[in-house]
């Protein structure tokens, strides 16, 4: 007991709960399911692309490309779409989408392994690469008559319910994708070979090279599954928007690791949950959307994320060294 | 002899590249080597070159800083916010007006007491310190907009822009601040015993911390030396623009990491130098200035930048797995 | 030892040489893009004009882009636009700095920040070269500054615009793009005091939400508008994201019926949502004609004649400059175009 108390994960979700309640009791119509359906759907984004960034922590790397993939996947998946009609069924979107992320990120990869470079400064330069290459090369122009299948994917919703007022709220369906890729994350960290492997090459790489873990296809497969999520989140975005703009996306990549950072993972590697992600992604669009519930000035948002953030991860840092004293004391 | 010879090839590898690059350009336009343009050129990358000098000890030290663009705007902001309405002290009820030295000195303050705490949550909470930055980019962001309200704040006066827009013997006024800077630190990085922890520490921590080095002390003065050199930019951007602009800055932190590792300076710490981090910025500002006066769009810009970014780390890295 | 220094030297040969492959690359790159039009002056008459635009490739300013050229093609003069890749006062700044360098002829610039481009164009005016600027009322260093119209005058025509779908009753929100775009304050401030004086029965209950032009980031605060006034009946848009983000909000919760939407925007982005009937009206004026008439007036500035009120650009809204009685170099064009349903169709193409 006394240990699932001192988790990070437990606090965190004790945070959460507090906030809920705090905004709550100054403006309850934060619990009205509109705004709790709306709370979740603005968590789909975040939360795919912090659950790629958190297998990348993980493993001891960084990527600041994702943004630039997303946007890139985003925009060319629709152009084909028009031009070629390609669109009919938005499973092919996805698939497309995430295809062009998958290699984007391998992209990435290959800086990384094969000229051992510094994770951070190679996605620094291909985001500047895919981001510039997107609006000098494929166009600038906003793509506003997407296929039908995106528009009805936006449209559709699991719940749909009609209020007295005339007003219908619904959730939208996008939030199984969110939940789908976080079990199928959690199933690869905890369940497999290669999530074991993830583990080890943060911990300590050499050792992991040693133990026989293959760290190439490794290092491929996560850069190419943080490729892929953004490509998805692309189309999402896209889809909820209606139209397709190449300048949008940008400047998330901070606020996801901030999301992934909060959530407990360790920026050095070999730390890091898939529900820990999942409630800092949260605490932080609800933070960022409930500032006019709360009558509060935007100008207060950045302030209290920052303290978030140092606060959050200083608790990991202190749990650590609490942790490495007890264990000497062993 | 030889060796020497290799060693010094690999130095002026970055040199090398920028006279390349300034002697295509000179054929390409003809503007280009007007010293007009030269002095734009210069102008232009000042700011740039004060945040990548502080980054320049940071990663020397084997630490990152997110937050200098975020810095630059609130020093900014705030040397602005003081010399326009000045501060009110509410129990004497008196209105403090600042002068323009009053100002810049407060701006200055400004980003060193940021970089400090930057510092101290790095060294005393153990943070990564591209967590701890990442959180002071949120808190001087938010301060800013707090700090401004959102608005400009705009009309300081020309004493005040001076500093961004003057000329003194014939050298805009940001080339003499940033070139002093540049002075200041290659001492500082060469001279000092400061200067030579800095590399130690870098190097390997652990050894620096067994041979009784004050790594924390050390860090600490480096971030605080980081943050002090982004308030002077932010100081520059605000004389320049004559307004603090809540928005400046945006983005800068990842331009002044590209301008250092151009330079040659290894994100792993203990390896580079202040000199190659002149350099690296003039790579940049040579390569943005000679694709705008070749009219190139301004993405192609982007592209250019992100591939000259890899090519330098891909070549810094093969060079020195050789020796 | 011998065969070490052997070694070294081929590796330093090696690495000159990956530094001069990379060097080269990088002019292969430069060459084709080299034999774009260069912007110096030449004898014939024909004047260098710069346009300086707040971000280069959005919609609204390629918009611009094509009135610029279209402007070039009429008249022969060197015509170009240019801006940075990102909105940053300091990036324009900079670009202008390029261009005074360059020797233009003249510059016409939609300033990022009106105060920020002061210095610079201070700069460029004592070098001989016109300035024209555009979405900058109160700019001091331009010898013209061309607005599409009064901004006070705009926004209480969007006002009324609201008042008369809103029925002239009910709680509204008003949107800007941020805090520091000039013109979005002046047309809130204007529409605000307007509403306080003839349409009592309305009330502003949150005022200047920044969406930061950002459709996602408008669609998410509309979204909490919603819930958090029950009663909201209006919502009052500036920058072109403003309107389609706020629309797709409305649309989701099915209360077209109940908000209505009007505001500032493109038909390219907006007019799905006027056909649904979630936005009901959008407001704006041609870039093309604003980046025409700006031009036009650089030219005549060049040629020594005076701009007087009432003078005629030759371009529509801009037939008949109104001026301003305290700002001579200041001069108005009547260019708003209202797009509701019913008129969508001839607006197809904006």
């Amino acid at each position: 007991m006394r240990k699932l108390i001192l988790t990070h994960e437990f606090v965190l979700f004790v945070l959460v709960v507090l906030l809920c309640v705090a905004i709550g009791i100054k403006n309850p119509a934060f619990w009205s399911l509109g705004n709790v359906f709306d709370l979740l759907k603005s968590s789909v984004t975040l939360g795919l692309l912090a659950l790629g960034v958190l297998v990348i922590l993980i493993s001891g790397d960084i990527d600041i490309s994702f943004p630039a993939i997303a946007a890139f996947s985003m925009y060319v998946t629709c152009l084909i779409a028009q031009a070629t009609g390609l669109g009919d069924h938005i499973a092919i979107l996805f698939g497309m989408a995430a295809a062009t992320g998958g290699l984007l990120g391998a992209f990435n990869a290959v800086f990384i392994h094969f000229f051992r470079l510094p994770a951070l400064i190679v996605t620094l330069g291909t985001a500047s690469l895919i981001r510039g290459g997107l609006l000098a090369f494929v166009g600038t122009r906003i793509i506003t008559d997407l296929p039908e299948s995106m528009v009805a994917f936006s449209r559709a919703q699991l719940f749909r319910q009609q209020l007295p007022g005339g007003e219908t709220i619904g959730l939208a369906v996008s939030i199984f994708i969110l939940v789908g890729v976080a079990l199928l994350v959690q199933f690869l960290l905890n369940h497999t070979l290669l999530g074991r492997g993830i583990y080890a090459l943060g911990g300590a790489p050499e050792a992991a090279r040693r133990v026989g873990f293959n760290i190439r296809r490794i290092r491929f497969f996560i850069f190419a599954l943080v490729g892929c999520l953004a490509g998805v989140v692309g189309i999402i975005h896209a889809s909820n928007m209606r139209n397709a703009n190449p300048f949008d996306l940008s400047g998330l990549e901070l606020t996801v690791i901030a999301a992934v950072v909060v959530g407990g993972a360790d920026i050095t590697g070999g730390k890091g949950t898939v529900i820990g992600t999942i409630l800092g992604t949260l605490l932080l669009v609800i933070i960022g959307n409930s500032l006019i519930l709360m009558g509060l000035p935007t100008e207060w948002h950045k302030v209290a994320v920052g303290a978030i953030i140092i606060v959050s991860a200083g608790m990991a840092a202190w749990r650590r060294r609490m942790g490495r004293n007890s264990g000497r004391r062993k | 002899m030889l060796t020497n010879h290799r060693e010094l090839l690999v130095r002026f590898q970055s040199l090398i590249a920028l006279t390349l690059m300034v002697l295509a350009l000179s054929l390409l336009s003809d503007t280009f080597l007007t010293p007009e343009n030269g002095w734009n050129i210069l102008r232009q990358i000042s700011v740039n070159l004060c945040l990548s000098l502080g980054m320049t000890l940071i990663i020397l030290a084997g630490g990152i800083d997110l937050s200098v663009g975020a810095i630059l705007a609130l020093s900014g902001a705030v040397a602005a916010g003081l010399l326009k309405n000045g501060v009110a002290v509410t129990p004497l009820e008196v209105q403090l007006q600042f002068t323009v030295f009053g100002a810049i000195v407060a701006g200055l303050l400004t980003g060193a007491a940021a970089g400090c705490f930057n510092g101290w949550v790095i060294t005393q909470f153990r943070l990564p310190p591209f967590v701890a930055t990442l959180g002071m980019f949120s808190i001087a962001r938010g301060l800013t907009m707090l700090w401004t309200g959102g608005f400009p704040i705009t009309g300081l006066g020309s004493d005040f822009g001076f500093l961004g827009t003057g000329v003194f013997l014939g050298i805009p006024m940001p080339v003499w601040i940033s070139g002093a800077l540049v002075g200041a630190l290659v001492v500082l990085t060469r001279r000092t015993r400061f200067g030579r922890y800095i590399y130690a520490v870098g190097g390997n921590e652990r050894a620096a911390l067994l041979t009784g080095l004050p790594v924390n002390r050390i860090k600490l003065g480096v971030y605080t030396l980081g943050g002090l050199l982004a308030g002077a930019a932010g100081l520059i951007v605000t004389a320049r623009l004559d307004s603090a602009q809540p928005n400046a800055g945006l983005g800068y932190e990842l331009d002044s990491i590209a301008a250092v590792v151009i330079g040659g300076t290894s994100l792993s710490g203990g390896r580079g130098s202040v000199v190659g981090t002149v350099l690296g910025c003039l790579i940049i500002g040579v390569l943005n200035n000679g694709l705008f006066l070749l009219n190139v769009s301004p993405f192609w810009q982007q592209v250019v930048k992100g591939f000259v970014i890899l090519a330098a780390v891909a070549i810094d890295k093969m060079s020195s797995r050789e020796t | 030892m011998l065969n070490r220094s052997r070694f070294t030297m081929k590796e330093s040969a090696m690495s000159v040489i990956r530094w001069l492959g990379l060097a080269g690359l990088m002019c292969l790159t430069l060459v084709p893009l080299g034999c774009s039009p260069d912007r110096a002056a030449d004898g014939n008459n024909r004047y260098v004009i710069a346009t300086v635009v707040k971000v280069d490739g959005i919609a609204w300013f390629e918009t611009m882009r094509e009135g610029v050229e279209a402007f070039g093609k009429d008249t022969g003069h060197r015509v170009f636009v240019l801006g940075p890749a990102k909105a940053d006062a300091a990036e324009q700044v900079q670009i202008i700095e390029g261009l005074i360098a360059q020797q233009v002829d003249a510059i016409c610039v939609v300033p990022f920040s009106v105060e920020a481009v002061e210095p610079v164009l201070r700069r460029a005016r004592e070098r001989g070269i016109v300035v024209i600027s555009h979405e900058a009322s109160s700019q001091q260093n331009a010898d013209l500054i061309i607005e599409p119209f009064e901004n006070a005058e705009y926004g209480r025509h969007l006002m009324d615009e609201l008042a008369r779908y809103m029925g002239e009753k009910g709680e509204y929100a008003t949107f800007v793009g941020s805090l520091t775009s000039k013109s979005h304050n002046e047309w809130v401030d204007a529409a605000v005091a307007h509403q306080k004086e003839a349409y009592p029965g309305m009330v502003n209950v949150a005022a200047k939400i920044e969406d930061y032009d950002d459709q996602n980031l408008a669609y998410e605060k509309t979204r909490e508008l919603i819930t958090t006034y029950p009663n909201l009946t209006g919502i009052l848009g500036s920058a072109m994201s403003t309107v389609p983000g706020a629309a797709l909000a409305v649309e989701e919760r099915g209360l077209q019926d109940r908000i209505q939407v009007v505001g500032t925007s493109l038909v390219s982005v907006s007019g799905p949502y006027l056909k649904s009937g979630a936005a009901k009206l959008i407001s704006f004026w041609d870039p093309a004609d604003a980046g025409y008439a700006m031009n036009k007036l650089a030219v005549m500035q060049l040629e020594g004649k005076t701009v007087q009120e009432g003078a005629d650009l030759g371009i529509d809204g801009y037939r008949e400059l109104a001026g301003s009685p305290d700002r001579p170099n200041l001069f108005y064009g009547s260019a708003w175009m209202d797009v509701t349903k019913d008129n969508l169709a001839q607006f197809e193409t904006k």
